[in-house]
């Protein structure tokens, strides 16, 4: 495609695009939803991958470990124990610390809200008539990407029926990948109402879930977009409740309050599924910490906040000004939640749950982290081709959320079996294990891990107990065991981002079977996604 | 009460309300209803723990008692199994009851392996150098004493033995509320329920062994567990997955394995009984069923191997737990010679035992245990229970082998006209009596339901007075002569008497003490009477403290204020002190009793 050719394209617009008009600029929109972004920013796309500075870095801090091994391997250990830990007690303690951030903060957010209507009283403002009445609401497109996924592509329909907000306003676009004939025609079977649009995705490079929201992102005719999964069940209110956030954020503005626009409004997510086994309780307790805390936390002290992949309420305007999701960062979520943080926007939480299927399978549960974790090697590679200059730009909270939590959460899970190792090999195996290392250096590897991993298990419990129950947050003590999973998965993703960057490792869904001994109360939801 | 003090402060911390925000939107035209604004929580869906705080609040009171009532007669309703708690609570306070009598009494610390346990779990802290777990080693696994050292963390916890009563109670509760829960999805019915839980709970034996330091508590509660998380999957409806078979099952089994060597072979019958339980569950599916073995083994093969690597490090041999100077059999070569085993003599193992677990459970409950089993095959009680009855016998069939082997010695009038020694190894047949009495318990229930209404409800009651006539009576006759009907209880007196020299010994000189460090040999069984003294253990110079010990012993003078001398030719110390006339001439004899002799240096 030649560039005159690219710029008669224009950007992509709210207007509504017939499939027939569709069909005849494919490789239009394809290029859109696939190139455009790697094009209009360059500095921002993971099309490229590891820029060579990133790219020889490994093998040269290899080269220098070998060598100081062969040097002298005790100093060698010291100063990589030394590393190891500290790697740890970084990323941990950005995590315990947002954890701690947030009731601080709820303190202060009742008694702004408390100013704001008093504020509004006298400018004569009634608080409960900001929102807009039924009248006002305005068209809320719903992106549904799937993937091989005929087993559970007729609950989409169901989940989504759910939804309190007009039928007729609402702008369902359900993604297929041209491929994937057995799930389009589970699709059709299924026989969707006349609000759900099936969006058949042309093929191609890279397949990806951002490159199908980008090529869905065209045909949206919604003022908001949000995403789901295919196995999701938001909670009826949920569109509402972000739109009340966005018109929120609206007046706050117009009283001239300093803040940035709200771009984006993420939800939590929840697990129908968590007591179905160990794994599922231990996916349930982390993103309980996750969305309960951490991410609160984390928007009280206005740092920059990675997204979570589904729900997800834009702006569709702040969306498509910068630029989309980028179609070669398989954690397109994060990377935008950074990216619209770097552009001006803001991204803030929202009090309501979606349901979703935690994966409940060792194989599935590896690939999938190794996706998210390679993503987030990704997209720090990405933000940091030249690390000052994002540093400058970015300040001192991207630099938190960028070091704390993008790179340090890779990092951590790498050095954790050594770290781990070395001081469960000290203090069950003795002097041994020990080598002879200063004794200062094994007290302060055994401080460090036991103390960060006590204040990491009481976190993500009190979370878990706050979310589901106490059955649930007890197995928050298998923490330790539960990251040696995560470790594993991350240097599976640190040698996929050489080999295979873009590699998509698709989670199945419907993995668990129905039971009826549940202990969490899912509001009469079935725990399997294909039920 | 705690619960949602404890729920409303979580609420506090983590919920977002809706501020200066009042009221919602209202949307006439719609059926959609109110708008929650910016901030507050949605009402559908989670259930939070506010809404259920508030719930429970809004119910008509109940007292604990009746709440506790109507859990009992509740079935097992999926993943949790009423009652429980109640059963638990019921334990630990019994258990603290007996102790407030044992403790005080000073029974609780009447044998010397308790005064020893105390001291080992003690030393992983309070010790003059290289504290933690290099501490540990040889015969004695390290469980029992790894849960031990927070509750002697108080030197008066230590020395009383109240640390141990405290741990022992809280393992009393979980081996009720184990066997409860064993019972109640096997599906017994609640007499039988209670059955269980008062055979365990209301035995002398039992509230003896658990205000003590022996191994006996842990062994046992971690045996329980285990046995409650293999009736679990035995018959849940739901397949568990191999990581809920490791935590429910696998890990009280390597707790198990790291208390004491039943712990091995319960750990071994168990990886059998999941074996076979799986390998119908996941229709014939190999691959399934080993999944749900490895699960179970995981953790125990993991503890094993940990004590085997353990004992390679410290010790320099990995099997020094088995055939070291300090393992079981090296201790007991002089009683084997000596022909007070029963080594190679199966009818004698199995007399001897028989006796011991006779005394320990009781005979009248014992004998209603075997009715029970009796029972039970006539009842053509299922092939999975019968399975998980045999299991739950594991340690009764250990103790054969290890009684026949000549690893174990037990004494008992099946053996010896006088002595009584170990017979407290018959305690952990408990919980297959306890199980097999409520099965017995439970077949005539069942049976009873077949007759008229009001005869067979007479019937039930009679049943129900009966066995708990049975269990007190049983309590209440070994407790008129314990020496001569528990011996357990007989066995503790017995250690008591023999050892008063050196315990006085050691409460003169915690009385006494007026500082300086204390040069004490303590493989001569002065591990036994530490704890007594009251004495933090940094002030001794102990064969635990290595070099510093050496080099105490070499110069004594310079480095101890104390002397403690066992009339034992093997005490290091007595043979230093006979060795120098120098040193006999720089210390007086402060104290002496029967068997020790304590020495002061003489200040210039």
């Amino acid at each position: 495609m030649t560039t005159d050719e690219r710029a008669e394209l224009g950007a992509p617009t709210a207007a509504p695009v017939s499939l027939d008009a569709a069909r005849l600029s494919a490789a239009q929109l394809l290029y859109e939803a696939s190139e455009r972004f790697a094009d209009d920013h360059p500095e921002y796309s993971a099309k490229p991958g590891l820029v060579r500075w990133q790219r020889y870095s490994p093998f040269v801090l290899a080269a220098v470990l070998v060598l100081g091994l062969l040097a002298n391997w005790w100093v060698t250990l010291i100063v990589v124990l030394i590393a190891a830990n500290l790697v740890f007690s970084i990323n941990a303690t950005f995590k315990v610390a947002s954890t701690f951030f947030r009731p601080i903060a709820q303190l202060q957010h009742r008694r702004i809200m408390k100013a704001e209507a008093a504020e509004l009283a006298e400018l004569g403002l009634d608080p409960n008539n900001l929102l807009a009445r039924a009248g006002d609401l305005p068209i809320y497109t719903i992106l549904v990407p799937v993937y091989h996924e005929a087993n559970v592509i007729g609950r989409i329909i169901d989940n989504l029926s759910h939804l309190h907000y007009p039928q007729g306003l609402l702008d369902i676009l359900v993604l297929l990948e041209e491929n994937d004939t057995e799930t389009i025609e589970a699709a059709r079977a299924a026989q969707p109402p006349a609000s759900v649009r099936l969006l058949v995705v042309p093929d191609g490079e890279p397949r990806t879930k951002p490159r199908a929201c980008n090529y869905g992102l065209l045909f949206a005719k919604g003022e908001y977009v949000v995403i789901y999964d295919a196995e999701d069940r938001p909670e009826p209110d949920q569109l509402l409740k972000a739109l009340a956030g966005f018109r929120h954020d609206d007046v706050k503005r117009r009283l001239s309050r300093s803040s940035r626009p709200l771009a984006c409004l993420q939800a939590a997510l929840n697990y129908y599924n968590a007591d179905y086994n160990v794994l599922t309780r231990m996916f349930a307790i982390e993103y309980a910490h996750w969305f309960d805390s951490m991410l609160p936390g984390m928007d009280a002290a206005n740092v920059p906040i990675p997204l979570g992949g589904t729900s997800n309420h834009f702006l569709r305007s702040a969306l498509v000004e910068v630029g989309g999701w980028d179609p070669y960062n398989v954690t397109e979520d994060a990377d935008l939640g950074l990216r619209l943080a770097a552009s001006g926007y803001r991204v803030d939480v929202i009090q309501s749950t979606t349901w979703e299927e935690a994966t409940a399978q060792i194989g599935p549960w590896i690939r999938q982290r190794t996706r998210w974790i390679k993503g987030y090697i990704l997209t720090a590679a990405v933000n940091l081709r030249r690390p000052l200059k994002w540093l400058r730009g970015n300040g001192v909270a991207g630099g938190l959320t960028m070091f704390g939590l993008i790179l340090g959460t890779p990092l951590a899970f790498m050095m954790y079996p050594l770290a781990l190792g070395f001081t469960l090999g000290s203090w069950l195996l003795g002097p041994v294990f020990r080598l002879g290392l200063p004794a200062w250096l094994v007290d302060f590897g055994l401080f460090n891990m036991l103390a960060f991993t006590i204040l990491m298990i009481a976190v993500s419990a009190l979370a878990a107990w706050r979310r589901y129950n106490w059955r649930i947050a007890v197995f928050a003590v298998f923490n330790p065991v539960y990251w040696l999973l995560h470790s594993y998965a991350a240097w599976r993703a640190a040698l996929q981002v050489f080999w295979a960057p873009h590699l998509w490792e698709k989670t199945p869904h419907g993995l668990t079977e129905e039971y009826d001994d549940g202990i969490i109360e899912t509001g009469g939801l079935p725990h399997s996604a294909s039920t | 009460m705690p619960a949602a003090i404890a729920n409303r402060a979580l609420a506090w911390l983590f919920t977002v309300d809706a501020g200066g925000f009042s009221g919602l939107m209202t949307y006439p035209e719609s059926p959609i209803p109110n708008l929650p604004l910016p901030g507050s929580r949605s009402t559908r869906g989670l259930v939070t723990a506010t809404q259920k705080a508030s719930r429970r609040a809004d119910e008509p009171r109940r007292n604990p008692v009746a709440r506790f009532i109507r859990d009992l007669c509740d079935a097992p309703t999926g993943r949790r199994v009423p009652g429980t708690v109640g059963v638990s609570v019921f334990a630990g306070v019994v258990s603290l009851l007996a102790s407030g009598y044992l403790v005080p009494s000073g029974l609780s610390l009447a044998y010397e392996d308790t005064l020893a346990h105390l001291t080992i779990a003690r030393r992983l802290f309070d010790t003059l150098n290289n504290p933690g777990l290099e501490q540990l080693g040889t015969v004695r696994l390290p469980a029992p004493h790894l849960l031990l050292a927070p509750f002697v963390l108080l030197l008066w916890a230590w020395q009383t033995g109240w640390g141990a009563a405290v741990l022992g109670a809280l393992c009393l509760a979980a081996t009720a509320a184990g066997s409860y829960r064993a019972a109640s999805r096997w599906g017994y019915g609640l007499l039988p329920r209670l059955a269980v839980v008062m055979v365990i709970v209301l035995n002398p034996s039992m509230l003896y062994l658990y205000s003590t330091a022996l191994t006996e508590p842990v062994l046992i509660a971690a045996t329980a567990g285990c046995f409650a998380g293999l009736s679990n999957l035995a018959t849940k409806k739901r397949r568990l997955s191999p990581g809920e078979i490791a935590v429910f099952a696998g890990l009280p089994a390597a707790i198990a394995v790291l208390s004491r060597y039943e712990g091995w072979a319960v750990a071994l019958a168990g990886a059998i009984f999941v074996g076979l339980v799986s390998w119908k569950q996941h229709g014939h599916d190999l691959r399934r069923t080993a999944d749900s073995v490895l699960g179970f083994v995981a953790v125990p093969v993991a503890a094993a191997l940990w004590w085997v690597a353990f004992n390679w490090v410290m010790l320099g041999d990995p099997l020094a737990f088995i055939f070291g100077p300090y393992s079981a059999s090296a201790l007991q070569e002089e009683m084997v010679a000596a022909g007070l085993s029963t080594k190679g003599d199966l009818g004698r193992t199995i007399a001897t035992l028989n006796y011991a677990v006779g005394t320990t459970v009781g005979p009248l409950l014992s004998g209603i245990a075997l009715f029970g089993l009796v029972l039970a095959m006539f009842a053509r009680t299922p092939i999975r229970m019968l399975g998980y009855l045999a299991t739950t016998l594991v340690t009764y069939w250990f103790m054969i082998v290890s009684l026949f082997l000549g690893q174990a010695i037990i004494l008992n009038p099946a053996t010896t006209d006088t002595s009584v020694w170990n017979n407290r190894y018959g305690m952990a047949s408990i919980l297959p009596m306890a199980a097999l009495v409520g099965l017995g318990l439970e077949v005539v229930v069942q049976g009873s339901r077949r007759l008229r209404r009001g005869f067979g409800r007479v019937v039930r009651l009679t049943i129900a007075g009966a066995v708990l006539v049975a269990v007190l009576g049983q309590a209440g006759w070994q407790l008129q002569a314990p020496d001569e009907r528990a011996l357990v209880l007989q066995e503790a007196h017995s250690q008591l008497r023999d050892s008063a020299g050196p315990r006085a010994a050691a409460e003169w000189l915690g009385a006494n003490y007026d500082g300086g460090m204390i040069l004490l040999d303590e493989s001569v069984a002065a591990n036994s009477v530490l704890p007594l003294a009251g004495l933090p253990l940094r002030n001794y110079y102990l064969r635990a403290s290595d070099q510093l010990f050496t080099e105490a012993l070499a110069n004594p003078t310079a480095h101890a204020r104390w002397l403690w001398v066992s009339t034992d030719d093997s005490d290091a110390v007595r043979q230093a002190l006979a060795g120098s006339t120098e040193l006999r001439s720089a210390y007086r004899l402060a104290h002496s009793q029967p068997g020790v002799d304590l020495y002061r240096r003489i200040e210039a």
